[in-house]
């Protein structure tokens, strides 16, 4: 499959008084068409600002961004992004929360309806078109906030921790929904990348798991996931992936 | 009149979420280990399993838990069929059988969130009242039998109910 | 940079700032003074024409202040470079007496306008637009820097051009404090409104036609009747607006705040009527805009609007042209000071300099006595509200109400009362500002008690701690920051209306006390520029001291040692 997205050498410093701490040191990898990778790593990792760099809302200090093999300065309009905590405007309904990035760029009211309305349906949120944030519980804001990032029509998505600010339950639910949603092939998308720190949800949904370290973070493992959908999370096999990872990221801790 | 029970404080996706937790452990579990499994509060769980044995999608059994077959037809249809089998089982509970009879009868079929209020509050305690007008917004807003205006504050008839 | 430094900078440049400010009451006064009637027909059925005339300067103020806010708030938050300056200038204008400018700002404007009415109704528009704005435009920038970083990350993210960033993101966060502060700048504003009206300049009146002239003509006429309606009609009219717009529009700036749990349901605190009233209006709104919008998409954007009229390189020339226009003005400021300058000092004297420390000194003594009596009073009622909760519910609305009535529109009745006395101004003068000083300590010092968690609570009623033990150890420990917030405000406003409460003018008949305020009229009124701008200078830099020196650290003190949340 082609290559989507290439990082080359991406390195994050984080200025102190004194000196410069390296969040990232020379993150260099590629993500291809077809593939949902997530990205793991104990705490302070940097995982979200690399998540956050590859979407251009960071500038790197170094190293640089090729989607489609060309480099990207500033917001990457190829790609579009799902936040942990939702992000939602307070004062906008459902639609107009999901329609706000069409409305900057200017597309007419009708055709943002129209966009609005597939992705409404796609995620499941029809009957809550004129609700507010606060009217919502956590499982349907991300919604909002899925179905915001999806009507961009991005070809990769960047999800940050989309799940770890929900119960078990919604969580269990909005994960089969994006592996629904994902295998439909009713979406523009060739390609996911999504940060966590829940191993078993990285192994559960994903084709391929990055795992970072801390204190530089550096990319200490690159895992392919052969396994078939749907995943058993009692398998054999399921388990000694998951026993991989985690002692990886527990060494990285240390 | 059947005696208008409260409807329990959860959310679509979690009831949904319990579902599919409970087909991938083969239909059947026990619902001590399920508070185990997924670190969660036996308060948090029962008002959960309450909802989907209300929908007719679990029922309990000695402690366990036990999908039903409308609860496996949920699990395993897409979001439209989910959509209709909510709005079949939701058809069935006395507090909406109440509240599509009013707005079936008034001619403008909407009522105001208030009087709706302090009509549930006649038949529960005022906390009851509450989140039973909550979930009944929420549910009926998913299965799109019912709408609600938060500007004029309104719950009203969806269009495909208006035939 | 620490916080010594930023300390210290800001008080150089809060001193720039008043220096400039006295500078234009210097370049500003002027030898003449206008005379004219106050209200031509003191009867029952021009009472309306005169409520209306008051109202329309209190809206066209508030306009101009809600413009303005919105701009400098947005203006100060979106640089640190302006914030640096346009901050300690909100913080002078928020501490600073502004009523003793209010001369300089008449002939200001007398000057520039050429119609003499136009020029004093402008200054008293001007006058309450500054006792309105500096707190609205805190508002607006508190709000903008406080916006949860997710959100503006996210919004950055799907509107990277900023684009809608005006309609969509800034202007909705900003309404909820907006609102709030709005409610608090608008009894200000009532306050300065009336003062404007009964204000006496030298041994002249001017003509400013309202309800606080009425009140004070009718009561110099010794027609207490029509005092009393006069006072009612201005109770009225507040309670009406706080019921028909405040109250519904705060209940509506509620959607605009970021706290989202599903469970929160929205206070029913407006009646019946007055929420069919707006619903029916917000109808009408909204189907309104649904017509427009449907058939231009762009029409929130903001920006679009902006740039198809202004294309950048305009843009770039008007905003060179402000900050140009700004500084020559300060240029100009600067010069006309430093010619008038050796003339100036020739004008003063050093006793000036004592007869204005003396006066202040007395000035304050009768704000001490103020302050006394309203804490003697006040924090055993909040005590006792605290107790006893029934009562309190009965209670305050009824104290919201009396708190509401400006305080300055009794004055005239007080007045009336008690100029007959011997030292019958000293006592009016006290109790004027007791009655603006007494409410900000009331509510504050109740709704501090009232944050106090109910497990501390509860501790200490095991403990069997009661009487005056839980009063020093539990209550007055657990509100005095809220009590000091109150005493800052309390002050804040006092110094305010000593300026009116020293000096009055009865049927061409002068009362006075000694006092700062007695001695900037008395300095207009013989016409001594150097006595006026010296007791102008001697104020302001009282308060601003005070300020600096007095309140900020001993609030500082107070709120960290008594902090709740420890």
């Amino acid at each position: 499959m082609e290559e989507l997205l290439r990082l080359k050498d991406v390195t994050q410093l984080f200025p102190l008084k004194k000196k410069n701490v390296v969040v990232l040191d020379k993150i260099s990898f590629s993500v291809h068409e077809g593939e949902f990778v997530s990205l793991v790593g104990p705490s302070g990792c940097g995982k979200s600002t690399l998540l956050r760099i590859i979407a251009g809302l960071v500038k790197p200090s170094s190293g640089s961004i090729l989607f489609r093999n060309k480099e990207i300065h500033g917001i990457n309009l190829h790609v579009s992004i799902v936040f942990q905590t939702f992000g939602l405007l307070p004062w906008l309904d459902v639609t107009e929360n999901i329609t706000l990035g069409l409305e900057a760029r200017g597309v007419s009211l009708k055709e943002r309806l129209r966009k609005a309305f597939k992705y409404i349906d796609l995620v499941g949120l029809e009957g809550f078109e004129e609700a507010y944030p606060r009217e919502l519980s956590g499982g349907m804001k991300q919604r909002v906030g899925i179905a915001r990032a999806l009507v961009m029509e991005p070809e990769l998505l960047l999800m940050d921790e989309p799940f770890s600010a929900l119960d078990a339950f919604t969580a269990q639910n909005l994960r089969e929904e994006i592996l629904r949603l994902w295998s439909s092939g009713k979406l523009s998308l060739k390609s996911i990348i999504m940060v966590t720190h829940n191993i078993e949800e990285a192994i559960y949904l994903s084709d391929r798991i990055i795992v970072l370290s801390t204190h530089p973070g550096r990319v200490i493992g690159d895992i392919h996931i052969p396994m078939a959908r749907p995943r058993d999370r009692d398998s054999i096999e399921f388990t000694k992936l998951y026993d991989k990872i985690y002692s990886m990221v527990v060494m990285a801790k240390i | 009149m059947d005696d208008v029970a409260p409807l329990p404080d959860v959310e679509i996706g979690e009831i949904i979420g319990m579902l599919e937790y409970l087909k991938e452990e083969g239909g059947k579990t026990d619902i001590y280990e399920i508070a185990d499994d997924l670190n969660l509060e036996i308060d948090d769980l029962v008002p959960i399993i309450k909802a989907a044995e209300l929908l007719g999608f679990a029922n309990v059994e000695n402690g366990d838990l036990i999908l039903t077959k409308l609860g496996e037809e949920i699990v395993n249809g897409d979001e439209n069929k989910r959509k209709i089998l909510f709005k079949e089982s939701l058809k069935k509970l006395p507090v909406f059988k109440k509240v599509l009879n009013i707005l079936l009868s008034s001619q403008e079929h909407f009522i105001d969130k208030h009087e709706l209020l302090s009509m549930l509050k006649q038949e529960m305690p005022e906390d009851e009242a509450n989140t039973t007008l909550r979930s009944l917004i929420n549910f009926g807003r998913y299965a799109e039998l019912i709408g609600y205006n938060p500007e004029d504050k309104e719950i009203y008839l969806d269009k495909i109910m208006e035939e | 940079m620490d916080r010594e430094s930023i300390h210290f900078e800001n008080i150089v440049i809060e001193l720039f700032i008043l220096l400039a400010l006295i500078g234009f009451a210097y370049v500003f006064y002027k030898r003449e003074i206008v005379t004219v009637n106050r209200v031509a027909n003191l009867t029952v059925r021009n009472l309306p024409y005169y409520t209306l005339r008051s109202l329309i300067r209190m809206g066209v103020a508030y306009i101009f202040s809600l413009l303005f806010s919105i701009a400098y708030g947005f203006a100060a938050a979106t640089s640190k470079k302006r914030a640096a300056i346009m901050l300690p200038i909100l913080d002078i204008f928020q501490s600073v007496p502004v009523l003793g400018f209010f001369p300089a700002a008449i002939f200001f404007f007398i000057a520039i306008v050429p119609n003499k009415i136009v020029g004093v109704e402008l200054a008293s528009i001007f006058l309450i637009f500054t006792s309105q704005v500096w707190n609205m435009a805190f508002g607006v920038y508190e709000s903008l820097t406080t916006i949860p970083k997710e959100i503006k990350e996210a919004y950055h993210f799907f509107d990277p051009y900023g684009k809608l960033a005006f309609v969509r993101l800034y202007l909705p966060a900003t309404i909820p404090k907006l609102v709030y502060n709005s409610i608090v700048s608008w009894s200000n504003g009532w306050y300065f409104l009336v003062a404007c009206e009964i204000f006496a300049v030298g041994s002249a009146s001017y003509s400013l036609p309202g309800i606080g002239s009425f009140i004070m003509e009718s009561a110099s006429e010794s027609k207490i009747s029509l005092t009393l309606l006069g006072i009612l009609t201005l109770i009225v009219v507040i309670f009406l607006l706080d019921l028909f717009i405040w109250k519904p529009l705060s209940q509506w700036s509620r959607r605009f705040r970021y706290s989202m749990n599903p469970g929160e349901e929205e206070e029913t605190e407006v009646w019946g009527v007055v929420s069919l009233f707006w619903e029916f209006v917000g109808k009408i709104l909204r189907s309104l805009k649904n017509k427009i919008v449907k058939n231009e998409s762009g029409v929130l954007s903001f920006y679009n609007i902006v740039h198809k009229v202004f294309p950048s390189k305009v843009l770039y020339a008007i905003n060179k042209t402000i900050l140009f226009a700004t500084l020559l003005l300060t240029g100009l400021l600067v010069y006309k000071i430093a010619i008038v300058f050796p003339s100036f000092i020739k004008t003063i004297h050093l006793s000036y300099f004592l007869i204005s420390i003396k006066a202040t000194f007395f000035s304050f003594v009768r704000l001490l006595i103020a302050y006394i009596i309203s804490v003697a009073w006040t924090i055993p009622v909040a005590v006792l509200m605290f107790y006893h909760q029934k009562g309190a519910r009965i209670l305050s609305p009824i104290l919201q109400i009396l708190a509401s009535i400006p305080a300055v529109s009794l004055f005239p009745l007080i007045l009336y009362y008690f100029i007959k006395f011997p030292h019958g101004l000293d006592i009016t003068a006290i109790i004027l500002i007791l009655t603006g000083m007494q409410w900000y300590l009331l509510f504050n010092a109740y709704g501090g008690l009232k944050t106090i968690p109910n497990d501390i609570k509860e501790v200490v009623d095991s403990m069997g701690i009661r009487g005056p033990l839980k009063f020093k150890r539990l209550l007055l420990p657990a509100s005095l920051p809220s009590i000091m917030t109150g005493t800052i405000t309390a002050f804040g406003g006092g110094w305010n209306a000593l300026i009116i409460a020293e000096y009055i003018v009865l049927k061409g008949k002068v009362y006075s006390v000694e006092g700062i305020g007695s001695l900037l009229d008395k300095s207009l009124a013989s016409n001594n520029q150097g006595l006026f701008i010296v007791a102008l200078t001697v104020m302001v830099l009282t308060v601003f001291l005070i300020n600096h020196f007095v309140y900020r650290p001993l609030y500082d003190k107070i709120a960290e040692r008594f902090n709740m949340e420890a």
